[in-house]
């Protein structure tokens, strides 16, 4: 290639001549062009080799002048003719016959329509004389695809490469595709800082990171594969993908800040409920009403906890995970998980219930397959305040749930008694502190002192099926519980007492009480 | 003495020859061929002299058939038109003929002339108006020398006659174009007659002898093949290949257009023969190769018959032919009558070497 010129290939494949349609088959990687120049005439006077002509006016259809310039044009090795896009008149004039596109393919002569001939002639002169045309192009584009707010990484993906005319792809931090076209061959090495050009099956990958807003370390890689022919765009395309990941960051921020909001008013106007009028506020109500909450009907409650970490509840969108099995659910994030309730219009029968609450279930068991969590399901009752009670059953519940693992640590109030109840009762911020510290004494000294007197409890104060629980002897038992009436300052004769202690026991032992309680 | 052979093979030569010199146009000849043996067979067979056996001031009056040719057969001649419009003419100038003139030796009226001859009893010369076949009236030799085509006189198939006067050759094109809507679209015409000794100036001279020439050689031929036949007569072959492609359209003119695309099977160089009511031009490769007023006839090519352009379509394996034209258009002030820019082609003409008729 000497200097100036250009293949035809890149000018067919440059983004200013997207609209510019090629009407013979010609290897355009073999044509060199210098220059392009508009014909007055379809009779011109002198033909440089290697310039592409335009044609403004096109002679009627079969004008055999068409016919002789194409030959000139071969004659004279020019790059090609533009001749505008087809638009039939009465007449046929603007058309260009079968035969002459026939004759061009056999003389080897390119021809293009394009809608603006003397636009398409300007933009092959730029493209010839520098790429930096090409840039501001691709910049601008990707300007508009990026100010237009995607709803979701897929539809960006689309929108960047339809703007650079390659495939667009998002890879994560680690290197793995997010959404867009796949790329064959590695698009991203996670492990090299900084802007990438990866080799593919048919051409390069650029790869450029996005960064973390504020931060150094990728968030994220924004991939557009090229093909050989966008090959001479890369500087180009890099640019533009460079604006497109600031552009991508800009909006990621926004998502976020967005659910934040979105979660921090969900949140606020739980508690609100939580407080549990009879009657809802009109401020209540109106904001429940624009969250598309209805406080009206009947309500099943639910509480989902996390067994450890919090960062799934960023990540999971649990309501479309219920919304695959069918149910409508109202999710409300919280800090080790999250409260949610399901609405219906009339009091739900026993077999409605049940559907609802197998259905809950089935979306548990699903969540639990990314991270392990407990749930609890409250009775269905009616209005906020009954919204309130649902939620506060489904909280106990869950709290319960949390040991039953040969239950799916899930569990549905009305199958509990209350004998359960009252232990959740016994997991609150007042109890709980007391328990330790009535129990605190024990802990000091040896034999498992806690552990024995809540088997001794639990064994109706029998010593000899304590024992046999514990698998220590009689007389071991008996001397312990001495110890620790002695301890405790404590009369385990004294039902009172017996019933404090018995409970203390259950909290100690229990894990570590949810957030909720 | 006639230079004409008219005998069934020598009738059969001046058929084909007529044909070839058409150039794709001037009608159908069966039935005019019909006619002349008919004639024949009555006793008056026709006469034709040459142009240099007449004194220089013997009149010479043109006849031939205007319009739509192919209605002939649709609505036949009575044989009287000939007689009428010759006496119109007579009638009007006071002067009587001495010999007929034929207006165009290609096609049908290369040989309803010698029909003329026969229905008048008057000799035909052995020279035309055209040399060829051309679409229109303004387009006579006579005319384009400048000579007066009026007073004319016309005389339709449905009896219908009128005598045309004081109008100059595009005048009585558009005239008789509007008459011949009357006369069931085609008509007998006779036009001033001209001196034998202008005429030998301002007419294709001998192109009856070359029609007859040119079509005994091709019936003679042994194999009809074009090759050979182009080498016989003088001319060229451009292409030999299958049409692929026939455009019809409407031009700016009023006759319909038309564009004939065809591969050479031996180079597969691309022809392009655009047509009106004959074959005007041929590019080949987007170069001009032939064009008006040279013959250019495309031929079947296995059997070397002319196909006219009404008739030609996708699939024909056809030969482009390009034989020299009549010598009177070779000079440079009639040349632009009838070179393709008078039929709105933007090329030059693209002419053989040689001419038939005599040397200009």
């Amino acid at each position: 290639m000497t200097s100036g010129t250009v293949p035809l290939s890149r000018l067919i494949a440059a983004p200013s001549w997207r609209d510019v349609v090629g009407l013979t088959s010609v290897d355009g990687a073999k044509r060199q062009v210098r220059d392009a120049h508009l014909l007055a005439d379809v009779r011109p006077g002198q033909l440089t080799e290697g310039v592409l002509y335009g044609l403004v006016n096109l002679p009627t259809a079969f004008d055999v002048r068409s016919d002789v310039l194409i030959r000139r044009l071969a004659d004279e090795s020019a790059a090609g003719l533009v001749v505008p896009a087809e638009r039939t008149g009465p007449d046929g004039s603007g058309t260009i016959p079968a035969s002459t596109i026939r004759l061009a393919e056999r003389l080897g002569v390119a021809v293009f329509t394009a809608e603006d001939v003397s636009e398409a002639i300007l933009a092959a002169r730029a493209v010839i004389r520098g790429g930096d045309d090409d840039r501001a192009v691709y910049v601008e584009r990707v300007v508009d695809a990026v100010t237009a707010v995607p709803s979701e990484l897929g539809e960006l993906c689309r929108r960047l490469g339809q703007a650079l005319s390659a495939p667009v792809a998002v890879f994560a931090a680690d290197g793995r595709r997010l959404a867009g076209d796949d790329v064959p061959g590695v698009a991203v090495d996670p492990s090299r800082p900084g802007e990438q050009r990866n080799p593919t099956a048919d051409g390069y990958a650029v790869a450029v990171p996005v960064t973390d807003a504020g931060a150094e370390s990728v968030a994220l890689w924004l991939v557009a594969q090229l093909s050989a022919e966008l090959n001479d765009h890369y500087s180009a395309v890099r640019t533009a993908l460079r604006v497109a990941a600031f552009g991508v960051r800009t909006w990621q921020a926004e998502r976020r800040l967005v659910a934040e909001r979105d979660a921090r008013l969900r949140s606020g106007l739980l508690a609100m409920i939580r407080q549990g009028h009879d009657e809802p506020s009109p401020i209540l109500r109106r904001q429940a009403g624009e969250l598309g909450w209805r406080l009206d009907g009947w309500h099943v409650g639910f509480a989902i906890g996390l067994v450890d970490g919090d960062e799934a509840t960023a990540v999971l969108d649990i309501g479309s995970i219920f919304a695959g099995e069918a149910v409508t659910v109202e999710i409300v994030p919280e800090n080790h998980g999250w409260s949610g309730w399901v609405s219906m219009d009339h009091e739900p029968s026993a077999a409605e219930l049940n559907t609802v609450v197998t259905a809950l279930r089935r979306g548990h068991r699903t969540i639990n397959r990314w991270v392990t969590t407990y749930m609890g399901v409250g009775r269905a009752y009616r209005g906020s305040r009954g919204l309130a009670n649902s939620l506060a059953e489904a909280h106990d519940a869950a709290q319960l749930a949390v040991n039953r693992k040969e239950l799916g640590r899930f569990l549905y109030i009305d199958r509990l008694g209350l004998a359960q109840l009252l232990l959740a009762w016994t997991r609150t911020d007042t109890f709980q502190p007391a328990a330790h510290e009535l129990l605190a004494p024990l802990g000091g000294h040896q034999g498992h002192l806690t552990e024995t007197l809540n088997a001794y409890l639990d064994a109706e104060s029998n010593l000899t099926e304590t024992a046999a629980v514990l698998g220590v002897h009689r007389n071991t038992v008996a001397t312990r519980i001495q110890r620790i009436e002695a301890i405790l300052g404590v009369d385990l004769s004294n039902v009172d007492e017996r019933l404090a202690l018995h409970l203390a026991c259950r909290t100690t032992l229990s894990p570590p009480s949810p957030p909720w309680a | 003495m006639s230079v004409i052979d008219t005998s069934d093979a020598g009738l059969a030569a001046l058929e084909r020859g007529s044909e070839l010199l058409g150039c794709g146009g001037g009608g159908p000849t069966p039935l005019a061929r019909t006619l002349l043996r008919q004639a024949i067979w009555r006793g008056q067979p026709p006469v034709v002299q040459s142009l240099a056996c007449l004194g220089d001031d013997d009149p010479v009056l043109p006849v031939g058939i205007v319009g739509a040719t192919g209605a002939l057969r649709e609505k036949l001649p009575s044989g009287s038109e000939f007689v009428r419009v010759v006496d119109s003419v007579t009638r009007v100038t006071g002067v009587s003929p001495r010999a007929l003139v034929g207006t165009e030796v290609g096609g049908v009226n290369g040989l309803m002339v010698l029909v003329a001859a026969a229905d008048t009893g008057i000799d035909a010369v052995d020279a035309d108006l055209m040399g060829r076949a051309l679409p229109r009236l303004d387009q006579f030799t006579a005319a384009v020398y400048g000579c007066r085509l009026t007073p004319a006189a016309l005389a339709g198939g449905t009896g219908a006659s009128i005598v045309l006067d004081d109008l100059d050759a595009h005048g009585v094109e558009r005239v008789a174009r509007l008459f011949l809507a009357e006369s069931g679209g085609w008509a007998a015409m006779a036009c001033a007659p001209i001196p034998a000794g202008v005429l030998r100036e301002a007419a294709a001279v001998g192109s009856f002898s070359h029609a007859q020439w040119l079509g005994r050689v091709q019936l003679d031929a042994q194999i009809p093949d074009p090759a050979g036949l182009a080498d016989e007569l003088g001319g060229r072959i451009h292409a030999s290949g299958l049409v692929e492609d026939v455009v019809r359209y409407q031009g700016a003119s009023m006759f319909s257009r038309g564009v004939v695309t065809l591969a050479d099977h031996e180079t597969q160089a691309l022809i392009r023969i655009d047509m009106e009511n004959e074959y005007l031009t041929v590019l080949r490769d987007g170069v001009p190769v032939a064009s008006t007023p040279d013959i250019i006839c495309v031929v079947e090519r296995r059997t070397a018959v002319p196909v006219p352009c009404d008739r030609i379509r996708y699939g024909m394996d056809v030969s482009v032919l390009h034989l020299p034209g009549a010598s009177f258009w070779r000079r440079p002030r009639h040349l632009p009558a009838v070179a393709p820019r008078a039929f709105g082609i933007d090329v030059d003409a693209c002419l053989m070497p040689g001419a038939f008729g005599v040397a200009p």
